[in-house]
């Protein structure tokens, strides 16, 4: 092996989604191989890609070889990806927001839809809204997208009725969570119940047995009865239990986890506003600090009664720099059920 | 590692309009009365008053992390201390910037922030406020970090190239949750 050359390779059986590929030490060159693609005599389908370090100044293009299967003989062509439709690099440490995009509205609904002219985010990933004209309190937060289509997205773990609906503002794309599992969660929801449900904004992450800190910066001004929460102690009894009544509607698994503590003497929780039955704190509290779910460890006894790890609280940086490997038939991650074998490496010197 | 996972105050006494708000003296006095609730010890003891012009004494005190992007915002803070104001300036330390009640502040170039995090689309400042023992690094097997140089002669065949790179086995962990607290901040 040459000097500074550093050569990784593997094989995953694709799902038909984009694969991303964790390589520590970088990546100049990738080759991906799909042998089902390859073996079969049926259909024109590309079978082997390749992207070198300097292939693209805006995105990161790569080529392609495709069998003509479906043509005597099994001709080969070859093709070159459009930006971002075959490998795209990665380093999850860099969590720059993307540029602010214009909203035209965020309705004061359960759950709040928000319109866009611009390219929607992808189901799953994390938004943070800023300059809103009517819906302050939610701005700096951030918020996982729970759908999108039709020039609007969906933040579907916050309850915004009978706040005023936004009718400027932008949003921006925040590229990858935070680095360090587990993370410190905003609260958007508490349910006035023994153990209650409490939602947070952005897909949590936690799991059965952790401890968490109930965070209510500001007092009762801010969050009225609920402020009694602030500082105390809990262990997760149970995560992503089935929504009801007023609670956020996100259309999915809902994003919640259920403590060990009792609120149902705290009254019902959307009642922020004057009078207006709020499920956030109005708009008139801001500036204020948002209430917060903080990981502080594992109930180890909890965790051994339920048979679950109890070093799931465990620190971990969960940063990564690689490549995704698009998916789809036409792309490097294949269809589903293809078989990828994949090469990649650093280079001695890159002379672009 | 803090930035992902410490409790977080926002600063709300300042006027820039946005949220959090500049920092100011409320937002510390906060701050340090959460700390002294959740019984954390300060980090470093007071400095003693001296017979000497313009200098005042120090608070025994908890340390600030901060961006030194911060720092004519803590000047303007009532109830700033520079540190040549301190009655024995030597007590300070290289990084530091002046304190404010029971917060010392040390800046750094480095320090953390959350790009476009305020309401306002603004940059938002992580001072990471600390009592004693609140957070640690965990060496692995006494592995720690690495800075690895190695000169041409012993790094390629033909002594034409160096190498210098780096390595290391620890994890960051907050040992007392209740110790750190987080104060979010834009700049006035």
């Amino acid at each position: 092996m040459a000097y500074d050359t550093i050569i990784e390779q593997g094989r995953f059986v694709s799902t038909g989604a984009d694969v991303t590929l964790n390589l520590r030490q970088g990546v100049d060159w990738i080759r991906v191989y799909n042998t089902t693609a390859l073996a079969q005599g049926a259909a024109d389908l590309a079978y082997e890609f390749y992207w070198q370090r300097g292939m693209a100044t805006t995105g990161q293009l790569g080529l392609f070889w495709t069998k003509l299967g479906a043509v005597a003989s099994d001709p080969i062509t070859v093709g070159q990806f459009a930006a971002g439709a075959g490998f795209v690099l990665v380093d999850s440490s860099i969590v720059t927001p993307s540029i602010a995009n214009a909203l035209t509205a965020i309705t004061a609904a359960n759950p709040p839809v928000v319109t866009t002219a611009v390219a929607l985010p992808g189901v799953g990933s994390i938004v943070r809204f800023e300059d809103l004209d009517n819906q302050p309190q939610i701005a700096g937060i951030d918020f996982t997208v729970t759908a999108a289509g039709g020039g609007t997205f969906t933040i579907g773990n916050i309850n915004l009725t009978n706040s005023t609906a936004s009718t400027a503002g932008f949003w921006r794309l925040i590229p990858f969570d935070a680095m360090f599992y587990p993370r410190k969660r905003y609260i958007t929801w508490v349910e006035n119940s023994v153990n209650p449900k409490v939602y947070m904004s952005v897909t949590h992450g936690f799991t059965v047995g952790q401890k968490v800190r109930l965070v209510f910066p500001g007092g009762p001004a801010v969050w009225e009865n609920y402020a009694a929460l602030d500082g105390v102690q809990a262990t997760i009894i149970a995560i992503n239990v089935a929504r009801a009544g007023n609670e956020p509607t996100n259309g999915g698994v809902a994003n919640n986890i259920q403590l060990d503590i009792d609120t149902s003497t705290f009254g019902v929780w959307n009642v922020f506003g004057a009078a207006n039955n709020e499920a956030y704190p109005a708009s008139t509290a801001v500036p204020f600090s948002p209430a917060q779910i903080v990981p502080m460890g594992e109930d180890t006894g909890f965790a051994l009664t339920a048979g679950v790890d109890i070093l799931a609280d465990a620190t971990r940086n969960t940063a990564i720099t690689g490549i995704t490997l698009v998916g789809g038939a036409a792309g490097p991650a294949g269809a589903a059920a293809d078989i990828i074998y994949w090469v990649a490496g650093k280079s001695f010197a890159v002379n672009n | 590692m803090l930035a992902a996972t410490a409790a977080a105050i926002n600063a709300v006494g300042g006027v820039n309009g946005d949220n959090p708000t500049e920092i100011t003296r409320t937002d510390v006095d906060e701050v340090v009365r959460v700390l002294l609730n959740n019984n954390a010890y300060t980090v470093l003891d007071n400095i003693e008053g001296e017979d000497r012009f313009g200098t005042a004494p120090v608070r025994d005190a908890y340390f600030a992390l901060a961006s030194s992007n911060l720092t004519g915002d803590l000047d303007a803070v009532a109830g700033f201390i520079h540190k040549n104001n301190y009655p024995s300036p030597m007590n300070a330390l290289r990084s530091e910037w002046g304190s404010i009640g029971n917060l010392r502040f040390l800046v750094s170039s480095i320090g953390s922030i959350t790009p476009n995090g305020s309401a306002l689309g603004n940059t938002v400042y992580n001072i990471f406020c600390v009592g004693m023992e609140a957070y640690a690094c965990i060496e692995q097997d006494a592995y720690s970090a690495q800075f690895i140089y190695r000169p041409p002669i012993y790094d390629s065949p033909l002594a034409l190239n160096a190498s210098v790179g780096y390595k290391f086995a620890e994890v960051p962990r907050i040992l007392n949750d209740a110790w750190v607290i987080n104060l979010r901040v834009t700049r006035a």
